[in-house]
Parts: structure tokens; C-alpha cells; sequence
């Protein structure tokens, strides 16, 4: 099931797939896959490993050619032949490479040459906004893995992009570069651009997104706003004291909503789940109360984590030894 | 060319650029130094005569070259496939298509700047070759008097660009199999195992007359070379009369770079 929100008309769109197919031998990779990214948004794209977050990231960059299927950049038809349109986009596809022997200004220097025409005050300006400027003249082969992160989003802004393509983008970035580079993407989407973010890490997006895509098995299978995705079946949780366990459970009974007691991580205390809409969370609180229960703590909202587990095949195990969550997919 | 500026500036950063200048450099002193100190020590005449030949100029010049030609032109097959098989196998190519770069520009652009510093390479080295060997030539006592002879050094430059072509010729090669392979390792591999397979070949009478079409030996017949020096480290083989070569050379140059166009063209990126 896809759902997707109100079409905008087509010159909108910062990026567009339709029935977008990619195999490699005969292991599909994309199966048909149909996406539509807003201009002026932070696009959450999602999905477990294997699901063809990567191949799409290729696809888009003419690192690869799709078996079939059309992609739309900034309003233009693309063709992995004709690819001037990707002067106007900045990418950052899979992990940054750089040369090694080279200082990490003169590895933007490098990539300036190529594609669109950039000024080397512009290299000297990116490599600012990623906090790089100090470090700039040190040979990026003694760059840590942080630092090459960041020298690769300052690669992707190098030519000023009207869309930008992160792959992974928080990958090695230490909390201070998190939320620095949070605070860039917000910056540019304010400017009217638009950034396409694959990524697993569900959290970091859920802090970024506008909208979110979850692709699994080369599909999509799940778009929309970010507000919208969480307002769905979401849940509300409360901590109450485990000797009126009993007691809050009747009286949350009595909502309707099926409600599920687990531990807390402080002794005594209970949490109990809620599946109920967010919005009802003082539906949840009153019936608590009337019964003469108080909560210590209340928690209302969906994570996107609990939904990306829920739509998707990722199968976590948190009581198996650590390397069986790690198995590839097909 | 900005695109050329910077490639320039990436190969001359590059420690295998210098690694491959100093052995080149090295080999060619080493060869005039070690034949400069044998003369006079040599118990046959025969022998004596022969180095001192070789020391005395013009035709040192055209050992220098040969040398440039049979060391370098092996040591350019492994340099063309290492500078364009990095970008494959440490995966920096990404970042440049996903700029938009043209691909087929790129890598011309890149072969363009390898040509560039060979034709330094070959200059320099020509340089160095030839002080060892007029150094050499006073150490034998042959003299060292025609190495200054006007009508010699009007001969120079076309000497030197042949070289560079051949050079360049056999760098191409290389590279053009890097391309192939998206390897530095299988380019330069492949390309050292035609280089040496072509030798071998001239084992094989029913193939010696057709050798000397065989791109290798192609490239170290574009100079004119007496035959007590052999021809470009290919030794007494067949070898094509020099201006024929030269146009095999191009013609082979050529070739290699519209190989290395259409597989950098059609490449589907996924390292």
C-alpha cells in the first residue's frame, strides 16, 4: 500500500521517479519505483538495508543506468547520457572519498573543476559552513572519519545546489556536527532548496523531515508528510506505580484502546503502552486520575522507528546474540 | 581548462608521479655510471669497443632516449593504469560524475595532463641521461666533444617528441586496460603482461615479422637506432622504419583513448 500525499502540480517537484526498475544480474534492485519530492522540503527517504536506497542514490547521480523507468531533476527529464542538470544538484553518494595526498581544499579545488564552474572563494566558503577552514590546508588522508563527512557535504554544497542528495549525511559526525549540519539543511529549505536524505538512521530524520518515503524490496511502500505518518496509529505511554498496576489498567480498559504493561528502568514503576490516537493523551490522563491514579510521566506521540519497523521486513532482535540482526537480505 | 589545471596539479601531488621519475632517473644514471666505470677494465676487445661506441656522442643521445623508451615506456604502461584506475578502485570518479561531469571529458582530460608530465618527464630525464652520460664518456676518456655538435643538437627535438610519443603511446595502453578493468591493479598487471608477452612473442618464428606492428614494439621504434643499441629494450626483433612508426604510434595512442572514452562511457559506477 502506498499513500501518497496531494499531488502538486508537476514543475514542483524537485525529484520525480516513476516505475523507476534497476536489477543487478537477475536480483532486482528497484521494482518499479514511483517517488515525488516537493521543492523546498527536507525528503526523508527510508528503508532497511538492501531495499534500494543506494541504487536509487546512483541511479540519480548517473552513476548507473536504470533498466527502465522515467526520473525527473528539478522539473527536467533526465537521462543518465544528458546529465547537465546535475550542475544544479549537490551529492554526496555513499561514503566520501577523497585523494588522500591532497589537503582537503585542494580536494574541493578538484571537484570545482569539475561540472559546474565554482570560484575558489566558494571553496573557501564551504569549507567554512562545515567548520573545516582551520583543517583546510592539512592533507585530508589525515582527516578523521567525521571530517571526511563533512568535507563531503561541503563537496555537495560546493556549486550552491537547488537539490541536494545526502546519503547517510550524519554518518561519523560527532553530536556537534549533527546538529550543525541539521541547522544547514533547515537554512537551505528555507531558501527554497530542497534535500533528499537517504538514510536508516530513523531518529536523525525524524528530527529533519518534512516528508519521509520508506522504500523496502525495491518498492515504495509508505510517503507523506512526517505529521501525517506519526499521527497514525500512534500511542501513548504512561508510568504509573506498579502496585496501582492493576487499577490503571481497568481504568484504561474502559477507553478502549488496548493497552500493554512492561518494566520501567526505575524500580517500582510500570510503563503501560497505549495504542491510542496522541491527541487523546488527556483522555488517557483523566481516566487515570478519576481513578485515582497519578502518573509520573507521560508520553504521548508516535516514533518512526516503531512505524518504519512496523511497514518494513526488518526483523529486529534484541534478545539474539549481536551479530544476528546483521544477516544480508535478499 | 580548469579541469586540465587541476589534474596537472593532482598528478604532480601524487607520490607515484615522483616514484616513477626518480626510478626512471635512477636506472638511466645507473646504466651510464655502470658502463663509464667498465671501460677500460673489459679483458675483450671486442667488448671495450662496443661501450665505448656507446659513449660517444651523437649516439649516446640515442641511447639515453632508447633507455627513456624501453625502461620509461614500461614504467608509462604502469603509470597511465595507476593515475585513472585509482579513481575507479578508491571510488574519487563518483564524485565527479555525480557533479555531471562529462564522462568521456574527464578521462581525456586526465590522459591529457599524463601526457603533460611525461613530456616533462621524458625532458628532464633526457637531461639528467645525458650529463650521466657525458659524465661517463670523460670516465672512459672517450670524450665528450660531440655532445655539443650544432648539427646534433638540431636533432634533439624531434628525438625527444618520438620518445615522448612512444612513451605516451605505452602509457595509453595502460591506462586504456585500467579503464576497462575499473582497476589500477588489473591495468597495471594487464598492461605489464602485454608489454612482456609481446617480448615472448618473438620467440615465436612464425609471428617475428608480424611483431613489429605489435603495439610495444611499435612505440620503441619511433627513433632511428644503430644496431649495436637494439631497438627500445626489444632487442634485435623486426622493427618498423621509424616514420611508419610513428604513425602506428598515433594511430595506437588513438585507439587506446577511444577504448578508454567508450569504457568510461558505458561504465555503470557501483564501487
Amino acid at each position: 500500500m502506498t499513500t501518497a500525499m496531494t499531488p502538486p502540480p508537476t514543475g514542483s517537484f524537485a525529484l520525480r521517479t516513476q516505475g523507476l526498475v534497476k536489477r543487478y544480474g537477475s536480483r532486482p534492485a528497484l521494482q518499479g519505483l514511483d517517488l515525488a519530492v516537493p521543492r523546498g522540503v527536507v525528503y526523508g527517504f527510508l528503508g532497511p538495508n538492501g531495499a534500494g536506497k543506494t541504487t536509487l542514490m546512483r541511479l540519480l547521480v548517473g552513476l548507473i543506468r536504470p533498466d527502465s523507468g522515467r526520473i525527473e531533476i528539478l522539473g527536467q527529464p533526465y537521462d543518465w547520457r544528458k546529465r547537465g542538470v546535475l550542475h544544479r544538484v549537490g551529492a554526496l553518494v555513499e561514503s566520501p572519498v577523497f585523494y588522500d595526498y591532497l589537503s582537503g581544499r585542494d580536494n574541493l579545488r578538484a571537484l570545482a573543476a569539475s561540472g559546474a564552474t565554482v570560484s575558489s572563494a566558494r571553496v573557501d566558503e564551504v569549507l567554512a559552513l562545515v567548520g573545516l577552514a582551520e583543517r583546510g590546508r592539512d592533507k585530508a588522508g589525515r582527516y578523521s572519519l567525521g571530517m571526511k563527512q563533512r568535507l563531503g557535504i561541503a563537496a555537495a554544497l560546493l556549486s550552491d545546489p537547488e537539490l541536494l542528495l545526502l546519503d547517510e549525511p550524519a554518518n561519523g559526525l560527532d553530536p556537534g556536527g549533527i546538529v550543525a549540519m541539521r541547522e544547514t539543511l533547515r537554512h537551505l529549505t528555507r531558501q527554497g532548496k530542497t534535500v533528499f536524505i537517504s538514510s536508516h538512521i530513523l531518529p536523525e530524520v525524524q528530527q529533519l523531515a518534512d516528508v519521509v518515503g520508506i522504500v523496502d524490496g525495491g518498492r515504495l511502500i509508505r510517503e507523506g508528510s512526517l505529521g501525517d505518518l506519526l499521527s497514525e496509529g500512534g500511542q501513548v505511554k504512561v508510568r504509573v506505580a506498579e502496585a496501582e498496576l492493576q487499577t490503571a489498567m481497568a481504568a484504561l480498559g474502559a477507553l478502549g484502546a488496548p493497552a500493554l504493561p512492561r518494566p520501567a528502568e526505575i524500580p517500582g514503576l510500570s510503563w503501560i503502552d497505549v495504542s491510542i490516537q496522541p491527541a487523546r493523551a488527556t483522555d488517557v490522563n483523566r481516566a487515570l486520575a478519576t481513578a485515582g491514579i497519578y502518573a509520573s510521566a507521560i508520553e504521548s506521540g508516535s516514533d518512526l522507528e516503531s512505524i518504519f519497523l512496523s511497514l518494513t521486513t526488518t526483523t529486529p532482535a534484541p534478545s539474539a546474540p549481536p551479530t544476528a540482526g546483521w544477516g544480508e537480505r535478499g | 581548462m580548469a579541469l586540465l589545471r587541476i589534474s596537472l596539479l593532482k598528478l604532480v601531488r601524487r607520490p607515484a608521479t615522483w616514484v616513477v621519475f626518480a626510478i626512471l632517473a635512477g636506472l638511466i644514471m645507473l646504466v651510464f655510471f655502470a658502463l663509464g666505470a667498465s671501460a677500460g677494465q673489459l679483458e675483450s676487445a671486442g667488448e671495450e669497443l662496443q661501450v665505448r661506441l656507446l659513449l660517444a656522442f651523437p649516439t649516446a643521445y640515442t641511447m639515453v632516449v632508447g633507455v627513456i623508451l624501453g625502461f620509461g615506456g614500461l614504467l608509462a604502461v604502469a603509470y597511465g593504469a595507476a593515475i585513472i584506475g585509482a579513481d575507479w578502485g578508491w571510488g574519487t570518479i563518483r564524485a565527479v560524475v555525480a557533479r555531471g561531469e562529462s564522462r568521456v571529458r574527464y578521462t581525456l582530460v586526465t590522459f591529457a595532463a599524463i601526457a603533460i608530465v611525461l613530456a616533462i618527464g621524458v625532458l628532464v630525464t633526457f637531461i639528467l641521461g645525458a650529463g650521466a652520460a657525458i659524465l661517463a664518456a670523460e670516465i672512459a676518456g672517450v670524450g665528450s666533444e660531440g655532445a655539443t655538435d650544432p648539427d646534433t643538437l638540431r636533432t634533439l627535438p624531434e628525438l625527444l617528441v618520438r620518445t615522448w610519443l612512444g612513451v605516451a603511446q605505452a602509457a595509453a595502453i595502460g591506462f586504456a586496460i585500467a579503464m576497462l578493468f575499473k582497476s589500477q591493479l588489473a591495468g597495471i598487471g594487464a598492461g605489464l603482461a602485454l608489454y612482456f608477452a609481446e617480448m615472448f612473442l618473438m620467440l615465436v618464428p612464425i609471428l617475428r615479422d608480424g611483431l613489429a606492428y605489435f603495439p610495444f614494439s611499435v612505440s620503441g621504434a619511433v627513433i632511428a637506432t644503430s644496431d649495436e643499441l637494439g631497438s627500445g629494450g626489444f632487442g634485435s626483433v623486426p622493427t618498423l622504419d621509424p616514420d611508419q612508426a610513428v604513425l602506428w604510434s598515433l594511430g595506437y595512442l588513438v585507439l587506446a583513448l577511444a577504448i578508454a572514452s567508450i569504457a568510461a562511457r558505458r561504465a555503470q559506477i557501483t564501487q
